[in-house]
Order: C-alpha cells, then structure tokens, then sequence
C-alpha cells in the first residue's frame, strides 16, 4: 500500500496519480504550471496552507487516514471552511443544476411518458430541496460556530460533535436516482441523456462521499480539538 | 438477447462456405462465423478447441442411410445443434438427425430465421434445465411476496403494520425489505416509491 501524501513529492506526480486532486486545486485556489516544485512549495506560492491542503488529499485517498490535530492553526481552519463553502456552492450552483437541465431534457423528450417524466421530476426536486437544507444547515449554523471558536467564542448548548451525530447521508438518494436511471427507466427516452446523466451522477455521488468524509474525518476532529483549547481560556478567567 | 450466436460451417466447396460466411454475417449483430472447415475429419481435428452454439453443415458429407449417426459422425462435445445445408434432396432418415434443414435455394434472411428458431429452442432449453436443476438459481425480479411488500413500504406503511396488512412477521418484513433494496439497488422510501410508480405496482 502506497505511503500518505507528504509535502516534499512533487504536485505534479500527485496529480499524475490521483487526477481527482483537481477539483481540490481549483477550489481552493492553485494555479496550473506546477513545473518539477514540491506539493509545499507550490502551496506556498499559491498562499495556500500545505497542511490543509495534503490533508484533504489524504483524507480523500486513503481510509484510514487520521489528520494530526496537535498545533494546528487558526488560519488554516478557517481555510478548510471557505474550501467546505466553495464546495457547497459548485454543487449547488454548478453540478445540481446541471443534472436538473438533463433531467429536464429527459423529461420533456419526445416519446416520454408524461406520468412517468413527473414522477421522476418530482423526485429529482425532492432530493434538490433536501440537499439544499442539508449544506443550510452548515452554512447557517456548523460554519458560524466554527468560526466563532476561532475567534475564542464557544457558542453554548451546541458542539461539533452534534452535528457529527445528525450529519445525514446526502448520496443515498442520488444512488437510488441512478440505479433508478440505470435499470428502471422505461423505454422511450433519449439514450445519450441518459447516458450523460448517468456520468454525471456517479461523479456526483463519489464527489459528495468525499465531501462528507472531509467534514466527518477533517473538519470535526480538528474543531473538537479547538473546542478543548476555548474551554481552557474560558475556564482560566 | 445481446451475446452472438457463434456458428461453425463444414462445407466442402470454398465459394459456398465463402457465400454462407457472408450472408450471415450481414445479419450483424447477431451471428457470428467463427470457424470453416472443409471437412468433417478437419472440423473434428478442431473440435475439443471450438465452442460452437451451431453448426451448420453439408448432409452430403454423411451416409445417406442414415446408418452412420450424425452425431456420432461429429465429434461434439459441448452438444451444439447440428444444421444441414443441402444442395439437393436428402434421405427422411438423415434429415430427422439435424434440428433443422436449410437449403441451397433459400434467401439469406430464410436461413437466418431457420437459425434465430433453432437458437431460441437453446435459449428455452438452457432456461428450463436451469429452472429444473439449479437448487437456488440467482433471482433478481423481485416475488410476489416482495412486490406486495414494496407496495405497502410505498405507501407509507411501517414494517408493524406490513406486518399486520401481510399476516406475517415483522422479522420477515424485514427480511423482505432488504431483499428489495438489494435486487433494486434502491434505499430510500421516496426511491422505492418511484420503482413502483415507474412499474406500475402502485398508481399515484
């Protein structure tokens, strides 16, 4: 089995050996042209933390990845939640609009059932309303509370270990919007949408796993860790 | 049915065995000639290295008292069907041997049929020895038990009043329950509810 990623290979063969590292780069924020630099470096030039940015690698390519919480530092935190909120808007305003305009080719295509295209939309929005009030949720009360440890403030009556416990399972239901899409779809329908639909939810579904395994695997123990360092202040006045 | 149907030739004359090749073969996607021979001595030199579903072969290259079995004359150890394709008349004794007779004046789409009617007899054989043999043959369609079962998760019910609605238990419920998500692939309610709607179990 292959060692974790470390800072001092070069980006460029981490990206050669995992390309789905690119989503990671875009979203928080290094430009191309990595030339022979190391995965520091190029975090550094960048002005990006190389800590969270290996760690996020790691924890999406190898399960049994554990992050090293001791001196981690409020910046970088803080860095971890704007790349959590980049992602939340990419799907919500990128990747779920764009299955819904498939959706919606599907649905109005020549030769659908209309009773069936309405049951499928209705199920699409279903999903999209659900998940939209699921990254609310963050955004509305996980974020904030985060950032108000950073800043020293612990809100009371709440914990990040809450919202471990109540993080629901987001790709359950695309699993079943594709299985659905796979095997159940009657006849009729427009293969190559379907087709495109398809890629696109697989992608999706394997995009929003890693997503929750950031939060669950990087974000909450490194908060619970911060949580310990604010009660201490608290406690000492 | 997606897989092809792979068809060895025993013809003597190269122009028949090229022409047969051809005319089959422009049914696309659905036979596929593997091997020629041009004998039956040169097919059995071959034969424990071939896995033909068919073979197409000329009666003339056997006796025609039918004194000689084809099948014994053919060494064919997987027992793929044996067709003849004849030039001209051949004895009653020797045509009762082959699954079906083809002839030198049929069109190319008459011989294809011939071969889609012997191939489907395969199928249905195949499925019925596995229905009668295999003890738990792998079944994906979901049973009646389960499609009634599905209904009611569709509509809300929970497992107790399935359980109550069906007269049996909430551990067979369960044992139901996950059955259908693993033959559907499906985990979530509002998910099996569209399985439902989309195979008409249940109207909305």
């Amino acid at each position: 089995m292959r060692e974790f990623y470390s800072g001092s290979e070069k980006m460029a063969s981490l990206v050669n050996g995992s390309y789905k590292t690119i989503k990671i780069l875009s979203r928080i924020g290094i430009k191309p042209g990595f030339g022979e630099n190391s995965v520091s470096e190029v975090c550094q030039f960048n002005a990006v933390s190389p800590y969270i940015f290996l760690s996020i690698c790691n924890v999406s390519d190898f399960h049994d990845y554990k992050p090293n919480v001791e001196g981690v530092k409020n910046k970088e935190v803080s860095d971890l939640v704007r790349y959590l909120r980049l992602s939340h808007n990419e799907f919500i305003n990128k990747d779920i609009p764009s299955v819904e305009f498939c959706i919606s080719k599907i649905t109005s295509s020549e030769g659908a059932n209309p009773k069936h295209s309405e049951i499928l939309k209705h199920f699409f929005e279903e999903y999209r309303d659900e998940l939209e009030s699921h990254f609310n949720y963050e955004e509305k009360t996980v974020f904030p509370y985060v950032s108000g440890i950073l800043s020293g403030v612990r809100k009371e009556g709440y914990s990040i270990e809450k919202f471990e416990e109540n993080h629901t399972n987001i790709e359950a239901k695309l699993s079943d919007l594709k299985n659905i899409f796979l095997k159940y779809l009657p006849a009729g329908y427009p293969s190559d949408v379907v087709y495109e639909v398809l890629a696109k939810l697989y992608i999706l579904e394997e995009e929003f796993e890693n997503h929750a395994h950031i939060e669950d695997r990087l974000l909450v123990p490194l908060v619970a860790h911060l949580e310990k360092t604010v009660e201490i202040i608290k406690n000492g006045r | 049915m997606a897989a092809k149907l792979r068809i060895a030739l025993i013809e003597p004359s190269q122009i028949v065995r090229t022409g047969l090749e051809a005319s089959l073969s422009s049914f696309g996607a659905k036979f596929q000639v593997l091997w020629s021979f041009s004998s039956i001595s040169h097919f059995t030199s071959f034969s424990d290295e071939i896995d033909p579903d068919i073979i197409v072969v000329n009666p003339a290259l056997f006796d025609q008292t039918g004194a000689e079995k084809v099948k014994t004359a053919i060494n064919n150890p997987r027992d793929a069907r044996i067709v003849a394709f004849a030039y001209s008349i051949i004895s009653e004794s020797l045509k009762r041997q082959f699954s079906a007779v083809l002839s030198i004046y049929d069109t190319p789409s008459e011989i294809a049929m011939s071969i889609e009617r012997v191939f489907q007899k395969v199928i249905d054989d195949n499925e019925s020895i596995q229905s009668g043999h295999t003890p738990h043959p792998v079944e994906y369609d979901l049973s009646d038990r389960e499609k009634e079962v599905l209904v009611s998760v569709a509509k809300g019910f929970t497992n107790k009043e399935i359980a109550g609605i069906h007269n049996i238990s909430v551990h067979t419920v369960i044992s139901h329950r996950k059955n259908i998500v693993r033959k559907t692939g499906i985990k979530s309610v509002s998910g099996l509810t569209v399985y439902s709607l989309l195979n008409g179990l249940i109207e909305q």
